[in-house]
């Protein structure tokens, strides 16, 4: 509060500045004059330790390709332009829509009880021009949205089983051509079972 | 005249969803949230998910780290992308700093992307008890938060709660009926094994609104009663809509109670048969 208490006494002596503010500056005491160039020079040598501000990739969720974790089978066709699913397509991008995926990974998944009680388990994925999958990575979350750790075998589970899935449809752009995209399944688990699986 | 403007620029300086009305807060003496504000609309025409978009909105934070709005703008590229724990961070700050303006929109995302039904109740629940006449609609434009608070009621086994919910919503003077709320009545209806008043719902959705969702669950009804041929020729309407597009859709999610092109073509498929 006092630092928003100090930004907005400073700007409001800016705004003042501004052409259609510019009448009244005839009416600012000298001392304000004198609290402002105080205010400023202190403003300024707290500004010699910038916070650090967070580092993007070029897309929010952008996944880069690593050797030691992602096929080399798997390219992309135009690494600049890996879109997000809900920007070019028309419906759901599996052959037989969500109910023909969510089978085929409950063919999978539902024989076992997994060791992660609650929450849920984000597998996100590029599928390319071709309709083929990779670069799968996996975050998790408890029921509180704090990320959590999950047993490696897990992990290892939901992406063989994401992986295994054949039906994903080629969407093309807006230019009409096959187009790379972005896609994410997330399970939400209750009491070591698969309850749901998203979006 | 002066003053009636004034009140309408302050009274609009923020509407929730919508973009804030920079203008407002100069009205109201605070130049901090006046120059944040008109940062963060330099977003305007910029992809959400750019590095751009986010540095923007980083910028207007840092000018006024007390400033809802770019929050909540910058979290949304993560919740589309499926990113619940940035996501959620970035949406807590917004409904800290204007629980009113945020609370029924996380309540919305909770439940339309994480189906986190008891977190979705929780926000709805904790706007209702802020005293507004009317708790407002979701993201998307198709419900009013109170069907929404009921169907969350439903995902988690309480029917006879979101009944009454959808009921004295769908009845209240004044209340625009929303797109699907016959629908999910009739559905609930249907479940609750109220046949009649499920036909009701129904028949007032396809009156309403004629998605192939609902001559699919009418189709439903129809077999139970034995009227085997009505229920074909309501699966073959419901087919003609889905091939139209004119079913429950939603860009980024799976709607509660859509049904897909296999759920009529099986259904077809035991009638013929039997």
């Amino acid at each position: 509060m006092l630092v928003h208490n100090l930004t907005s006494y400073l700007t409001n002596i800016f705004l003042l500045f501004l052409p259609h503010q510019r009448r009244k500056m005839s009416f600012i005491p000298l001392k304000i004059w004198a609290i402002t160039l105080l205010l400023l020079a202190v403003n300024s040598g707290c500004s010699e330790q910038p916070t650090p501000s967070p580092q993007y990739l070029r897309w929010v969720g952008d996944i880069d390709h690593n050797p030691q974790m992602d096929s080399k089978d798997f390219e992309t066709c135009s690494e600049e332009n890996v879109y997000q699913y809900f920007n070019i397509a028309k419906d759901f991008p599996y052959e037989g829509e969500k109910p023909a995926l969510e089978r085929e990974l409950r063919h999978v998944l539902d024989q076992e009880k997994y060791d992660f009680k609650d929450g849920l388990i984000r597998v996100r994925f590029i599928i390319n021009c071709s309709g083929k999958s990779g670069r799968f990575r996996v975050t998790a979350m408890d029921r509180s949205y704090e990320q959590v750790e999950i047993p490696p075998s897990l992990s290892t589970t939901l992406i063989k089983a994401v992986e295994s899935l054949q039906g994903w449809k080629v969407l093309y752009n807006h230019f009409n051509q096959a187009s790379d995209y972005y896609f994410y399944i997330i399970f939400k688990l209750e009491d070591g079972k698969i309850k749901e699986i998203l979006p | 005249m002066k003053n009636v403007l004034t009140i309408l620029i302050l009274s609009s300086a923020f509407t929730g969803l919508a973009q804030p009305n920079c203008q407002a807060y100069l009205y109201q003496g605070d130049s901090t949230r006046y120059l944040a504000c008109e940062k963060a609309m330099e977003i305007s025409g910029l992809y959400q998910f750019s590095k751009e978009y986010q540095q923007i909105l980083d910028t207007a934070i840092s000018i006024d780290p007390e400033f809802a709005y770019p929050y909540r703008a910058k979290s949304v590229a993560y919740l589309k992308s499926g990113d619940f724990l940035t996501w959620k961070k970035l949406i807590d700050k917004a409904v800290e700093l204007d629980d009113i303006g945020y609370l029924g929109y996380r309540g919305w995302c909770r439940y339309q992307f994480f189906r986190d039904y008891a977190g979705a109740i929780e926000d709805i629940e904790r706007l209702q008890g802020l005293g507004l006449e009317n708790i407002g609609y979701s993201a998307n434009g198709n419900y009013h938060l109170s069907i929404a608070r009921a169907l969350c009621y439903k995902a988690l086994g309480d029917n006879e709660k979101a009944l009454k919910i959808i009921s004295r919503q769908v009845n209240k003077e004044d209340y625009p009926v929303g797109l699907y709320d016959y629908l999910h009545l009739g559905v609930l209806y249907l479940e609750m094994q109220q046949f009649s008043k499920a036909e009701s719902a129904l028949q007032r959705q396809l009156k309403h609104n004629p998605i192939a969702d609902a001559y699919f669950y009418l189709a439903v009804l129809q077999k139970q009663s034995g009227q085997s041929q009505k229920a074909l020729e309501s699966l073959s309407q419901a087919l003609e809509e889905y091939e139209e597009g004119n079913h429950l859709s939603d860009p980024y999610t799976t709607p509660t109670d859509r049904i897909f092109r296999e759920d009529i073509d099986s259904a077809m498929a035991e009638i013929s048969k039997s």
